[in-house]
């Protein structure tokens, strides 16, 4: 169960960043591995600067 | 795998100049561009001007319509970020998994905001614009706002101050800076444009640090500057820079320069062979200047877009267009601007800035290395021949 947790991507609405837990975001504080749910509220995206609310969970 | 003969990653001016280039230039081979955005290739400056005033579409700020790509046999990839990248088989991996094999690619990925890491950060009402959507959600914002505080005193914080203040919101920008713009071209021409954005009404707090933002049931109520000033604001634009998106070229084991853009030779080639960088994220050692630069602004991208689209057909040429630069305070004044300099030890001044009409010429060793100019098209463009012969002559 864990694994598929930690599998799901995340894609930020205003511009397309997609947040890969494997790759977490090492520059904003997370560390590869990080499943999207255990980022803090405070993050935002490594690109655009949207809040962690703007990401919507990636369909595949 | 599937495979193309040219890939471009990115969803700015440089890949789509480069796509209309190959196609100029009568390259018959495959394209295709890859970009993570829902739109197409789109031009940047209008998310803070005319776009966040609302006086533009979507439409308008498209490199090339949608229907340019298919009438141009460039297959068009939006919402689709490039997750891998291995250089030494050429293939890159899609976010679908899928794999796809490139014979020459562009990398293009651009920058990406500069992130404020201070108390309160995460509060709703706080703003910083790289999208088009980001523009969106800064207008909706904005419409219901009494007090907009913009932090940061470079391009971005002007333009947004003085697109927000024509909309009739009250702006304050709080900035290190002493005067606006400073950063680029040195306080006395700074102060024109300080000058006419107070005179339009936008408050400037100087040589200030933001220390956190305050808060009112999850919503920014202020600005605390490191000096103990606290500025109320109902909505914030951070517009404090900008920082390379080299995500994936690290990723790839593609080397970096000292700037952090990938590092590339005077022909837009990176460490890896059959790819090549444009845009912000290219640093490159400019024939002209002598030195190693990373630019990010869209006359540059664009050019270097094309420079990288001939070079893969083998022009084999150095990137050698004078950077050109422009901004806009809503249409108060437009500034134009040729370089850039890194540093001058004088400044001629042409024209009269009471009369909103002047140039400023920054020289070194007596030679122009850049030129500044509102409402002056004619001193911009001797600047530009002036600087292409002076740089020419000193990379000799």
């Amino acid at each position: 169960m864990t694994t598929v947790a930690t599998a799901q991507r995340w894609v930020c609405e205003p511009c397309g960043m997609i947040y890969d837990p494997e790759l977490g975001d090492p520059d904003g504080g997370i560390p590869p591995g990080t499943p999207f749910e255990e980022i803090p509220d405070t993050w935002t995206c490594p690109v655009c600067g949207a809040r962690k609310r703007d990401f919507v969970p990636l369909d595949e | 795998m599937r495979r193309v003969d040219v890939l471009l990653i990115g969803g700015g001016i440089a890949s789509a100049s480069a796509a209309a280039e190959l196609r100029a230039q009568g390259f018959d081979g495959s394209i295709a561009l890859v970009t993570r955005e829902l739109e197409p290739p789109y031009r940047r400056p209008p998310i803070t001007k005319d776009y966040l005033q609302g006086r533009s579409t979507r439409e308008d700020a498209h490199v090339h319509s949608r229907d340019w790509y298919d009438e141009h046999g460039v297959e068009l990839l939006t919402r689709t970020s490039v997750m891998a990248l291995d250089p030494g088989a050429r293939t890159v991996t899609l976010q679908s998994k899928e794999e796809l094999a490139y014979g020459q690619a562009l990398l293009a990925t651009g920058a990406m905001v500069r992130r404020l890491a201070v108390d309160g950060a995460q509060l709703d009402g706080i703003h910083y614009l790289r999208a088009l959507g980001n523009a969106d959600a800064l207008r909706r914002d904005a419409e219901g706002a009494e007090r907009v505080a913009i932090v940061g005193g470079s391009y971005i914080a002007t333009e947004v101050a003085a697109s927000l203040a024509s909309l009739g919101r009250r702006c304050t920008i709080v900035m290190q800076e002493q005067v606006v713009l400073e950063r680029s071209f040195g306080a006395e021409a700074g102060r024109f444009f300080h000058e006419l954005l107070e005179s339009r009404g936008v408050e400037i707090v100087a040589g200030e640090s933001v220390a956190a933002f305050e808060g009112e049931n999850g919503r920014v109520a202020a600005v605390v500057c490191e000096g103990g000033r606290r500025i109320p604001a109902d909505v914030v634009v951070a517009g404090v820079g900008a920082a390379p998106d080299v995500m994936l070229a690290r990723r790839a084991g593609l080397e970096l320069g000292a700037s952090g853009g990938v590092r590339c030779d005077s022909r837009l080639r990176t460490s890896a062979d059959g790819l090549w960088a444009a845009g912000d994220m290219c640093e490159y050692e400019s024939v002209l200047h002598g030195r190693r630069l990373r630019i990010e602004h869209e006359d540059v991208a664009a050019e270097q877009g094309r420079t990288a689209a001939r070079n893969m057909l083998g022009a084999d040429e150095p990137h050698a267009a004078v950077p050109y630069f422009f901004s806009d305070l809503a249409d108060w004044a437009s500034l134009e601007y040729v370089g850039p300099a890194d540093a001058w030890d004088e400044v001629e001044t042409r024209g009269s800035k009471d009369d909103a009409s002047f140039s400023f010429w920054y020289l070194s060793g007596g030679r122009p290395v850049a030129v500044l100019a509102v409402n002056r098209p004619e001193d911009l463009e001797e600047g530009r021949r002036a600087l292409a012969g002076a740089l020419t002559e000193k990379a000799r």
